[in-house]
């Protein structure tokens, strides 16, 4: 290769030079930026999650002695009839992410025309999501309440003779549990089901319709497929939040009745700040971990089967 | 001269430092309420001035040649402020009078911020000295080794003032852990419209007739009778021991608490006591502010409540001594005044604590609101049966005649909360949830076995 005259080989590299400097400078920006948030992390999130670690080996309770146990917070989880129902709830919620993904595909469809007034119903629909979930589980508690709206309806239509107990029997309290998160979620996932229909390309559509298929297998055989990323990531989301759902077992329930809502966040919860057994808390934390982290693998290995690499290589 | 790029770059700089302490700014709490007492500053300012002056006068308060040192003690209430504060102002400005050294820095906060406040002050080291508890919460921390056996370390004349199954709330085994305070015994508050309406011309005076009259009151007025007491309180107000005489082993699953809790089953099925709702206040209150429900056990601060919820029903409020069981007892929730065992100054504490809690100033704090005292000479004063007119002063003249044979309901156990709760399954399971009532109790018994061999 020529070799370059002097002149113009320094202005290159002096040109390379504070190329890199900008971009040096604007990764330091990028950093600032998100320095404050990393910080608090750092000090609520990880630095707690990084503690829990040794916590759980150890019989803390503030006040007590604090003595080491080994393995014996593990062993009396895993013998707990409690951490088991626990468990079992927590893995029972996850029943609600196909209703919330199917139904928020669907608003998501509907809320995708252009129309007047439509972004008037998108925002509609996704101000429970922005809605602090105190808020709504303390007026679902309202609705479903004996006298509540529901029962007053179906009491005064003479629908049923008598009250529903939707929090008070264990039979429906978790489900009931699951309507409220499935209400509260719906608008965050139609608007990701939003984004991926829009940019599905419309000459696809087309194309298919012009080859004879209908508006249902349109759906069926174009749009869903191509969906396949953003249900995957809507997918993995809801099975973690159902997975730790908290706020309403603890404002509605507080576990009951007789452990029918009891779920692994809360039993957690419970042993650390009511009982002051902080180091089985940490101890059902971690097998907590375990749970989620092979479902978020169950979850990844079918979204890496035939997902984004199927439709974008 | 600044160009466009440093511009961005110190708009960048300021915004990372903005979102940083917006950030921040949400943490710490509001929750408490910090005041310290109004002579507090006169006193400090004193003590700093008049050092030697102030050592005479200890000697000679004291009686003792020892130099007394300036102690602060920190008191927590709970939500207490501002609605007394003057009350406790004045009170503290006596204490620190007739005590020199000593001045009172007090701290007030909601009842849910108290036990996690006290407990993460006592591993930090900054345990206050005299702290209001309740009966549960009390037993709890006593359980954990953190509050002074007053058994040990109070003096008899100290414990000798307060009425004895108040003072016997806080016993476990041989200690004691906290001075009974200001408590609220229940009185019958009932809706004397609906009562005519089902034709019966007085409330039931025991649980027994309770069950007759809540069949006349559903079938006549559509209204429910009574919202049962929790299980625990039912089993209370019967006298059926919960747990053993030592405390290790569960007691309730016998043929009487099943003859009980058939008999409630049965009343549920028939319609004539409702569900759900058992125990909780809240729920009791709104039914009966709503016309739904005849009558409420409650203290009678539940009036006020009424009386600016429902003026309506106020109108036709009437009190009667509340219902019992057949032990006779009247369920007295007591708040209480403990010593953190990690408090530097236990027997100024002590002193502190007795001092808030003795006939005059419990007296006179009755007299701000419709609470009873914890002592034997307050309890007996003329006060309580001077107001017949007013549904309060009738409230108070009831409870005055039956405080003798009220009691706070409580196991004397450390668990006793989690061991409540267990118990609350019972209903839970086969109230609402038709399970059989032998099974249920024998999941309990089983639990509670657990809980106590923890």
């Amino acid at each position: 290769m020529m070799a370059l005259p002097a002149k113009i080989e320094g202005v290159i590299i002096m040109m390379m030079e504070k190329h890199k400097m900008a971009k040096i400078r604007k990764t330091l920006v990028a950093y600032m930026f998100m320095a404050p948030a990393l910080l608090i992390l750092a000090a609520f999130l990880f630095y707690p999650i990084i503690y829990s670690l040794p916590l759980a080996f150890f019989d803390y309770s503030i006040i007590g002695e604090t003595t080491y146990v080994g393995w014996k917070n593990f062993s009396k989880a895993i013998n707990d009839d409690l951490f088991w129902i626990a468990v079992k709830n927590s893995v029972l919620f996850v029943l609600v992410v196909p209703p919330i993904q199917i139904l928020s595909m669907l608003l998501a469809m509907l809320v995708n025309r252009k129309i007047r007034g439509i972004n008037f119903f998108r925002a509609l629909y996704y101000i429970p999501v922005v809605t602090s979930m105190i808020a709504v589980s303390i007026i679902w508690g309202w609705i479903f309440d004996p006298d509540g709206v529901i029962n007053t309806f179906l009491l005064e239509n003479h629908i049923i003779k008598q009250p529903i107990y939707f929090l008070a029997d264990k039979r429906l309290a978790l489900f009931s549990l699951m309507f409220i998160t499935l209400w509260q979620g719906l608008g965050y996932y139609m608007m990701i089901y939003l984004s991926g229909l829009q940019s599905v390309p419309l000459d696809l559509e087309e194309s298919a319709m012009i080859d004879g298929a209908n508006k249902f297998w349109t759906i069926v055989k174009i749009k869903v497929p191509l969906l396949k990323p953003f249900i995957w990531f809507s997918t993995l989301v809801s099975v973690l939040s159902a997975v730790s759902v908290f706020d309403v077992v603890f404002v509605l329930t507080e576990g009951g009745p007789d452990n029918g809502t009891l779920v692994t966040s809360y039993y957690s919860y419970a042993k650390a700040f009511v009982d002051f057994n902080f180091g089985y808390s940490a101890a059902i934390g971690l097998l907590v971990s375990i749970v989620t982290t092979v479902l978020s693998a169950l979850v990844f290995a079918y979204g890496k089967k035939g997902g984004m690499g199927y439709y974008y290589d | 001269m600044l160009t466009r790029e440093k511009t961005k770059r110190l708009l960048a700089i300021l915004l990372a430092a903005l979102m940083m302490v917006s950030m921040l700014a949400g943490c710490g709490e509001k929750g408490a309420d910090s005041k310290s007492s109004a002579s507090n500053e006169t006193v400090q300012k004193d003590s700093a001035k008049t050092d030697s002056s102030k050592d005479n006068d200890s000697e000679t308060s004291s009686g003792s040649s020892e130099k007394q040192e300036p102690v602060t003690l920190q008191f927590w209430t709970i939500s207490l402020r501002p609605a007394f504060d003057d009350y406790f102002l004045n009170m503290f400005s006596k204490y620190e009078s007739e005590h020199k050294n000593i001045t009172i820095e007090w701290t007030d906060m909601p009842m849910d911020a108290i036990q996690s406040k006290f407990l993460t002050a006592t591993a930090g080291g900054t345990a206050p000295d005299v702290v209001n508890l309740n009966t549960s919460l009390a037993l709890i921390m006593a359980g954990k080794g953190a509050l002074v056996d007053l058994e040990k370390e109070a003096t008899e004349e100290q414990r000798s003032i307060y009425i004895k199954t108040l003072y016997e709330s806080t016993r476990i085994k041989d200690s004691v852990y906290a001075f009974p305070w200001y408590n609220t015994p229940n009185v019958l508050i009932y809706n004397k419209a609906l009562f005519e309406k089902a034709g019966l011309p007085n409330p039931p005076k025991t649980t027994d007739e309770m069950f007759e009259m809540a069949k006349i009151m559903k079938e006549k007025t559509g209204a429910y009778l009574y919202i049962p007491e929790s299980l625990s309180g039912i089993l209370f107000m019967d006298g059926i021991p919960m747990l053993n005489e030592d405390k290790t082993k569960a007691a309730f699953n016998n043929q009487e608490t099943l003859n009980l809790l058939n008999q409630y089953k049965q009343a549920v099925d028939e319609g004539y006591i409702p569900k759900t709702g058992w125990g909780d206040w809240d729920v009791m209150l709104k039914q009966f502010n709503s016309g739904k429900l005849a009558m409420i056990n409650s203290g009678p601060q539940s009036l006020k409540r009424i009386m600016d919820e429902a003026p309506d029903i106020y109108k036709n409020v009437e009190i009667a001594q509340t219902m019992v069981g057949k032990a006779d007892i009247i369920p007295n929730p007591t708040m209480n005044l403990v010593v953190p065992a990690a408090s530097k100054h236990h027997k100024e504490a002590i002193d502190f604590a007795n001092f808030v809690t003795n006939d005059e100033n419990q007296l006179e704090f009755c007299k701000q609101v419709a609470i009873f005292p914890s002592t034997i000479k307050a309890s007996q004063d003329p006060f309580f049966k001077s107001d017949t007119t007013t549904l309060e002063g009738k409230a108070r003249a009831i409870i005055a005649d039956s405080l003798a044979k009220t009691s706070d309901l409580t196991l004397g156990h450390p668990k006793e909360s989690t061991i409540f709760d267990e118990i609350k399954k019972v209903v839970e399971a086969c109230i609402v949830g038709n399970e059989d009532p032998q099974k249920s109790l024998a999941d309990a018994e089983k639990k509670v076995n657990e809980i106590l061999a923890e």
